[in-house]
């Protein structure tokens, strides 16, 4: 072998590796989890192809093909899942973003500091307790005897079945997230206000520009990345409607308008053990999101030249 | 429907002559008490039931674990729990613990097990579905000879008192398969509560049939007795069909039975789709219309419906015998004026009404692997000798020594082989008539009994004891006990043969498997919808309809195959 004329500086690969070494250790443990915890049980993706019985274990089970996802896909209650699971997430995602987005512009309007902070704790709180707590509260917030609804009395109003009726019962869904999870995003999103460049304002003052086209020109221009970041994570949740608050709240007289996948996968694979139709229809619901959020990144990157990745 | 006659005579006959003898748990009256002597020689020398096996034993357990019950050390687990070292020292049987997890964890570790081909010696199977799968697959062992020489009499005598039916349901091609543990269908039967102090004093009289219950309820409701948010007639709609306050007491009322194979001239249908259940889900949504139900009530699960109850907003309730002792007398605690009483189910026609209860009553199958090492079904018997003895003997203390005792670790809820003494509601029951009838208590076999007794002084003979509280001797009185109360009721409807069998309970067929829980779903969906009046009232049909081709007629098909195979 001849030597070649031009060696790449492997001295700098080199020293940038060992640099870097620290911070690939750090990852690590994140790494181990993950494949752990997530790439491993990938493996159970068989038993979507299998009629799986534990006795007869994976190498026993016979395989059936795609007799699963067609037993699925033609169960009555697959399609009202299946429309019920997009609507409640679809407005999840939407008012998950647009509420703490609005609220982060207002607080971050407020001259009193300490006014902005505690609002800004007392919106995290419910972040931080799980749906088995929140479920009572909830309940007993919108029960018939509930405080919502002696409200709507006192305001002459009828009381409202929030629990019972199935539109309603969306609602509750919907809102009752916005409010348990508005926190987390709204810190990211005043995170990315405090990234702006304050000269850009006061340039803008001088330019005679008043509040609302500040916001409109510098402030949502300037969270524009981290607006499609989060957009774009939370495309990947679209057939996620949240197992846990809606097995907490719903009822059979509201599985009309509430029930979703993952509960009529609940009921089926854990309850009946249905194990391999169970895992069709999570095998269905994560290519699904893999397609979308494909997608999203995509075009993302393309419209408007954005790279999370 | 002659066979069925024949069981029933044959069982009520088995019911008078128990009643008739002395409650039959009782030890052999030869056995000598040891005392004093720290480590107790095996009891019953010579005799089979506790004799050690003639080879040490390594028997692979696993199980789940609740809290445990009693004044157990701290850090006891099932692997260093008592059980261990009594049998390795009784029996010489080792148990190898493979896993101890906590209960709710049981099911999914034990599939797990399954899946991976690494089961244990023993197994305690929930499910009926995994003992059908097992025994399908030929994986378990047949104990009957091993049942037949050592199980210990009385627990046999306890299957003969359900006519034996526990143990042809755990026979399989001829083999008996498990040890089943069993619980009185007898206890599952519904009755009516309701406030009697309410009832007395709006003067209205005991109803006796549909029509005068539904009055009372709506006089209950018209005069606020629970404040403006008082329910009449409480339920958890999300399961009318449960254990617990729920709506079988109207259903039943008019011969219909949910959820339920029901024999009818030799062939199996499903109570669910019966016309009678349109009657009473016409009467519950009539009910509801005029607010006799919480409004919510489809939303409500049995935490809901007990809250209710505590604050005392509900007037009655359908359940079974034991709600005086839960939760009627916490509601006793908060308001000591609130009387509670039961009475049998009421028919729209005031003719006695017919209950129906389970064929199949075994809550546990106590199994054994083909893998396991030889000897291993002599060996399960031993366990549950022992701990049947422990629990139940009078003088266990005596015979087994302190290590039988919770501080000493011996955890009576944990570990492999656990059978109860199922029909225990009915023998505390003649036990204590017949003290209350002598004032003699010398007949008593257990501390339960005494408790019992205890409770009827409380509450009949006006004792003032600090043993007890008023509102738990109540509970325990009017449920096991009283005139009129909780088993006072089922011994009646026993006696006049006003129950019928679910009749089915063969293995889950494969339509019951794919489609259960799709018609299960539907029903709940359609019962709660139809009695809130969200849909027509002419909607029972298109019901029936759905469930019969979503499923429910192939269902209904295999089970009368399987039951014409079974009978």
């Amino acid at each position: 072998m001849t030597k070649a004329k031009y060696e790449p500086p492997k001295r700098g690969g080199l020293t940038r590796l060992k640099r870097e070494i620290p911070f690939h250790l750090m990852i690590l443990p994140a790494l181990v989890l993950l494949i752990i915890y997530s790439y491993l049980p990938m493996a159970g993706i068989i038993m979507a192809f299998q009629d799986f019985r534990p006795i007869l274990s994976f190498e026993n089970s016979a395989f059936v093909g795609l007799d699963n996802f067609r037993f699925v896909f033609q169960l009555p209650g697959f399609h009202r899942a299946f429309r019920n699971t997009i609507l409640i997430a679809s407005l999840r995602i939407a008012t998950g973003i647009g509420f703490p987005l609005l609220l982060a512009l207002l607080i971050n309007e407020v001259r009193k500091k300490w006014f902005a902070r505690s609002i800004q704790t007392a919106v995290f709180l419910p972040f931080f307790l799980s749906w088995a707590v929140l479920g009572g509260i909830v309940r007993e917030m919108f029960s018939l005897t509930g405080p919502i609804n002696q409200i709507i009395e006192a305001l002459g109003g009828d009381s409202i079945m929030f629990m019972a009726l199935n539109n309603w019962f969306r609602f509750i869904l919907v809102s009752t997230h916005v409010w348990q999870s508005m926190g987390i995003n709204l810190i990211i999103f005043l995170a990315a206000i405090t990234n702006i460049d304050l000269a850009q304002y006061e340039a803008s003052e001088m330019d005679g520009c008043n509040k609302l086209k500040q916001v409109w020109h510098i402030t949502l221009p300037g969270m524009l990345p981290i607006i499609i970041l989060v957009s774009t994570l939370a495309i990947g949740q679209l057939l996620n409607a949240g197992f846990e608050q809606v097995l907490i709240l719903y009822s059979p007289v509201v599985y009309e308008g509430g029930d979703i996948l993952d509960t009529l996968v609940y009921r089926m694979g854990l309850i009946q053990r249905q194990f391999s139709p169970a895992a069709a229809i999570g095998l269905f619901r994560s290519v699904v999101s893999l397609i979308l959020v494909g997608i999203a990144y995509w075009s993302a990157y393309k419209f408007s030249d954005y790279r999370i990745f | 429907m002659k066979k069925i006659f024949r069981i029933l005579t044959l069982m009520m006959a088995v019911i008078f002559l128990v009643a008739a003898c002395a409650p039959a748990v009782a030890p052999p009256a030869d056995s000598v008490p040891e005392n004093g002597e720290d480590v107790p020689s095996p009891p019953f020398d010579g005799d089979i039931w506790f004799s050690p096996m003639p080879e040490p034993i390594t028997i692979r357990v696993g199980a789940g674990f609740g809290v445990p019950e009693g004044a157990v050390p701290p850090g006891t687990t099932l692997e260093n729990m008592m059980l261990n070292e009594l049998l390795a020292d009784m029996f010489n049987i080792h148990l190898e613990w493979m896993w101890a997890v906590p209960g709710e964890q049981a099911d999914e570790r034990l599939q797990l097990a399954l899946a991976t081909g690494d089961v244990p010696d023993i197994i305690s199977l929930s499910e009926s579905i995994d003992f059908f799968e097992l025994a399908g697959f030929d994986q378990l062992r047949d104990l009957r000879p091993a049942m037949d020489r050592y199980l210990l009499p009385e627990i046999r005598e306890m299957y003969r008192y359900f006519n034996d039916v526990p143990l042809d349901i755990s026979t399989v091609n001829g083999n008996l398969l498990a040890i089943p543990h069993v619980v009185d269908s007898f206890q599952g039967m519904p009755l009516i509560w309701y406030r009697y102090d309410w009832m007395t004093a709006l003067g209205i009289s005991q109803p006796t049939n549909m029509d005068e219950f539904q009055a009372m309820l709506q006089a209950f409701a018209d005069n606020q007795m629970g404040g403006p948010n008082t329910v009449p007639l409480s339920m958890q709609g999300n399961e009318p069909v449960s254990w617990a306050p729920d709506a079988r007491a109207i259903f039943q009322g008019y011969g219909s039975y949910p959820e339920t194979w029901l024999n009818r001239n030799g062939e199996l249908v499903f109570g669910t789709i019966q016309p009678e259940t349109e009657q009473a889900l016409l009467r519950l949504r009539d009910m509801y219309a005029h607010g006799l139900l919480n409004p919510e009530f489809a939303t409500m699960n049995v935490d809901m419906v007990v809250e209710e109850i505590v604050a005392d907003r509900v007037g009655a309730i359908s359940g079974e015998w034991w709600l005086p002792n839960w939760p009627l007398n916490t509601h006793l605690e908060a308001n000591p004026d609130a009387e509670w009483r039961g009475m049998p189910i009421l028919t729209p026609d005031g003719s006695p009404g017919i209950v129906s209860i389970r064929r199949n009553n075994i809550s546990l199958y106590h199994v054994v692997t083909t893998n396991a090492p030889p000897g291993t079904e002599e060996a399960l018997m031993r366990i549950i000798n022992l701990r049947w003895a422990i629990d139940y003997w009078p003088d266990a203390l005596e015979r087994f020594g302190d290590r039988i005792l919770p501080e000493s670790g011996y955890v009576y809820n944990w570990g492999p082989g656990r059978i109860i003494l199922a029909h225990e509601q009915y023998v505390n029951f003649v036990a204590l008539r017949e003290a209350i009838a002598t004032g003699n208590t010398d007949h008593f076999t257990s501390s339960q009994q005494e408790d019992l007794w205890l409770a009827y002084q409380v509450i009949e003979q006006g004792l003032e004891t600090e043993e007890m509280s008023y509102a738990t001797a109540w509970g325990l009185h009017v449920s096991r006990v009283a005139e009129g109360g909780g088993w006072d009721s089922n011994m009646q409807i026993m006696q006049n043969n006003q129950f019928i069998f679910n009749e089915f309970y063969g293995e889950p067929t494969p339509t019951e498997i794919a489609r259960f829980s799709i018609l299960h779903d539907m029903w709940l969906e359609f019962f709660a919808s139809f009695v809130m009046g969200l849909i027509p009232e002419t909607a029972f049909a298109d019901f029936v309809n759905d469930w019969r081709t979503l499923g429910g007629d192939d269902w209904t098909a295999e089970v009368n195959e399987q039951f014409r195979e079974l009978n």
